[in-house]
């Protein structure tokens, strides 16, 4: 967003925690690399808390029928507010539930929970 | 029956072995064959159990061996007999692997996620759309069974500017990050709410000039965007070789 200034870019990207960065590359690491398929030898508990990322969004008239009610249900008159929000740093606030969630796949505590059910509705 | 190993990935012959304890806690060892050397150690009994632990050591021996040399990850839980080590991997994709060390030198993986604030997005997309809005405030008014296919429509073209927004900030990104990387990979699909999954091949002098970028691109991006970066990684997402015995079968 033009609001940015340059020089004050920092603060926006989340950096994992420590250099090998886990819970959000676990696809990376249980998917990619080198194989030879006969020897693989992982145990499936688990994998499905692992994976629960690869669901995809497909068109569909249960999909359309979200969208509707989540426009409806959109307040339009919180966008001036927004703005505001931006240039005054307080960004966060909205879009930090998603990224916990992101960040917290592995623990499979409430906040992933919430976040699933909230994509059901 | 030769003894099995756990299997991390391969490097170079000649450098020390990574010191850093393995899955299991297990530490690691290099099982040299020729030029190439296996990056090993004792297997668990029964399956490979991916915890955290266990996935981040395999990850952390990848990346203290990198230390030493260029390294082609396994991907988590291979687990081989010696003489399949020996004979099915570094002598059978002897070539494939010496090439692709070369080609991996002084290279690292990072992974960006951009995922997205769905009510911030829509907003965005009815803002640019007055006719998604007409729509809404006509729906708005009226009983939900009357106006049932209206709804669908309008779902259906929310959809659609949702993913017109999405696949234009993925291409905005893409285009400003790929400067600083030697290679890049783009999943064909991305789950629900993530915008762009992108791995990177960075030479790792040039680590910091991507991140400066990055952090340029996720301000940009601020607040219905929120971008992620992770590593640098064992460079997992540009060893393909193919199943490894299908090639060993084929040359």
């Amino acid at each position: 967003m033009s609001a940015v200034a340059a020089g004050n870019a920092r603060g926006y990207l989340q950096r994992a925690p420590n250099p090998s960065g886990l819970a959000d590359v676990l696809d990376l690491i249980l998917d990619k690399g080198l194989v030879i398929d006969a020897y693989v030898r992982v145990s499936l508990v688990g994998i499905e808390v692992l994976t629960i990322d690869a669901r995809i969004v497909v068109a569909s008239v249960d999909t359309y029928l979200r969208f509707a009610e989540a426009v409806n249900r959109l307040d339009l008159s919180q966008q001036e507010e927004g703005l505001m929000d931006l240039t005054e740093g307080g960004s966060e606030r909205k879009t930090k539930g998603a990224i916990e969630g992101a960040k917290e796949a592995f623990g499979g505590n409430g906040k992933r929970d919430g976040e699933k059910q909230k994509s059901r509705k | 029956v030769s003894a099995e190993l756990y299997v991390y990935g391969v490097t170079r012959a000649g450098v020390p072995a990574p010191h850093e304890d393995g899955v299991e806690g297990e530490r690691a060892r290099l099982f040299v064959h020729g030029g190439l050397a296996a990056i090993v150690g004792p297997p668990p009994a029964g399956p490979v159990v991916p915890s955290r632990r266990n996935l981040d050591a395999h990850t952390a021996v990848l990346r203290a061996a990198m230390r030493n040399a260029p390294v082609a990850p396994m991907r988590f839980g291979v687990v081989m007999p010696q003489d399949a080590v020996e004979r099915e991997l570094l002598e059978a994709a002897r070539e494939r692997l010496d090439e692709l060390l070369q080609r991996l030198d002084g290279l690292v993986e990072l992974e960006l996620k951009v995922v997205y604030d769905e009510d911030a997005l829509l907003r965005e997309v009815v803002a640019a759309e007055p006719r998604l809005m007409r729509m809404r405030e006509r729906l708005r008014g009226s009983a939900e069974d009357a106006t049932y296919y209206d709804r669908i429509r309008l779902g259906e073209l929310v959809a659609e500017g949702v993913e017109r927004a999405r696949a234009a900030r993925a291409e905005r990104i893409l285009e400003a990050l790929r400067p600083y990387a030697v290679e890049l990979r783009v999943p064909d699909e991305v789950p629900a709410r993530v915008a762009l999954k992108a791995s990177f091949l960075v030479e790792e002098d040039a680590v910091t000039r991507f991140e400066r970028a990055a952090e340029d691109v996720a301000a940009e991006a601020a607040p219905a965007y929120k971008c992620h970066l992770f590593g640098p990684l064992p460079p997992f997402s540009f060893v393909e070789l193919g199943d490894l015995a299908e090639a060993a079968w084929a040359s």
